[in-house]
């Protein structure tokens, strides 16, 4: 029987990368993020990921066929970057193989790039970004560098699942969560969210480009949105509004 | 499932007919009242039209300050230009169109509804 979800490499992946994940999730801030960071750095495919779980879907680039999900990279960075939403049911099986694929190749630190859902959104003038760890040393490393931590709560969805399997490896994880829209594209949180990545990695990114056109992209992700909320609707995604209890 | 549901559930986000995008909107049921916000990239300000469709239904129409056309979305093989974005909300409560008070603010549209009393949804 074959495997339900396999990372196909196209090019030789160098070891000790740092790992970026830019997937389908609330404002589409990590992919919006991770999109510009590719670009940016014009990091090229180098695998994709195949998988029974996904739905019969190619993403046509200038006319050729591409895997919705696929991983760019350069000498230093790697980054995966999902084009088209996930369904809920595949989230899991894939989170887990991109966190053992990334283990295989020797990852230094992943970091997932997201946003985290606020319900007055368009009346916040300064978009705060929090980060989330997999270790003390880490939330130590991100009190350090200035980043303020999520400390109680919620997450749900690709972002959590990669923090808790990369726990699990005793791989180095973080997620940096921009304050963003639930159902709206929101390019501002993206540029927020890359400024941390920036201050963090030392990976130098101009956001210019990402606010000038921030309407643009706000225009042309709506449909990609739109199947995404359905997605993160059917994964409970609101639970992250929760408050836990702490007895 | 009959045609006409179907219809709706796989219709495109745009409407050439019309002229039409779709526009990505959400509504927030409050204690007092309705909130309904829609994401209006483009839109400008002077030229939203927000109109009720009967008691339970609500129509915003925004004029874009630009022509949009199927090649910005990087697709050729289909042709023609958008000028509005359009969403029909329906309303889940009863709430008070008179009273409706609107805000435009770095391109989303929020639209406050009261909600109405027990009372004046039996005189009304």
């Amino acid at each position: 029987m074959s495997e339900p979800v396999r990372v196909v490499e196209k090019k030789t992946i160098p070891a000790n990368s740092l790992m970026l994940h830019g997937l389908p999730d609330v404002g589409l801030v990590g992919l919006i993020a991770t999109s510009h960071i590719i670009a940016q750095l014009k990091m090229e495919e180098v695998a994709y990921v195949d998988s029974e779980l996904l739905p019969p879907v190619v993403v046509l680039h200038e006319g050729l066929p591409y895997a919705p999900l696929r991983v760019f990279g350069d000498s230093q960075l790697i980054a995966s970057l999902g084009e088209a939403a996930i369904p809920v049911k595949a989230v899991q099986p894939i989170m887990r193989k991109l966190v053992e694929w990334g283990q295989s190749k020797k990852v230094r630190l992943m970091v997932s790039i997201g946003g985290i859902p606020v319900p007055d959104r368009q009346n916040i003038e300064k978009v705060q970004v929090y980060g989330a760890a997999s270790s003390k040393e880490l939330l130590k490393t991100l009190s350090d560098k200035g980043i303020e931590l999520l400390k109680g709560g919620f997450m749900v969805g690709p972002y959590a699942l990669i923090m808790r399997y990369c726990a699990e490896r005793n791989i180095p994880a973080i997620a940096l969560l921009a304050q963003s829209f639930y159902n709206y594209p929101d390019p501002e949180a993206a540029a927020a969210a890359i400024r941390e990545f920036s201050k963090l990695t030392g990976v130098a990114i101009d956001v210019t480009k990402l606010i000038e056109g921030g309407e643009e992209i706000r225009l042309r992700a709506r449909d990609v949105m739109k199947r995404t909320t359905e997605e993160l609707n059917r994964m409970k995604k609101t639970q992250e509004f929760d408050l836990p209890l702490y007895v | 499932m009959t045609e006409t549901r179907l219809r709706k559930r796989h219709k495109p986000s745009w409407d050439l007919e019309l002229c039409c995008i779709e526009s990505l909107c959400n509504v927030t049921v409050d204690t007092d009242e309705v909130l309904i916000t829609a994401d209006l990239p483009y839109a400008n300000a002077d030229k939203i039209k927000i109109s009720p469709i009967g008691s339970r239904m609500l129509e915003i129409k925004a004029e874009m300050t630009r022509k949009v056309g199927f090649e910005e979305f990087g697709v050729t093989h289909r042709q023609g230009e958008f000028k509005f974005f359009r969403c029909q909300v329906k309303v889940p409560v009863p709430v008070d169109f008179t009273r409706l008070k609107t805000q435009f603010k770095r391109g989303i549209l929020e639209v406050h509804l009261p909600r109405k009393k027990r009372q004046q949804e039996r005189t009304s």
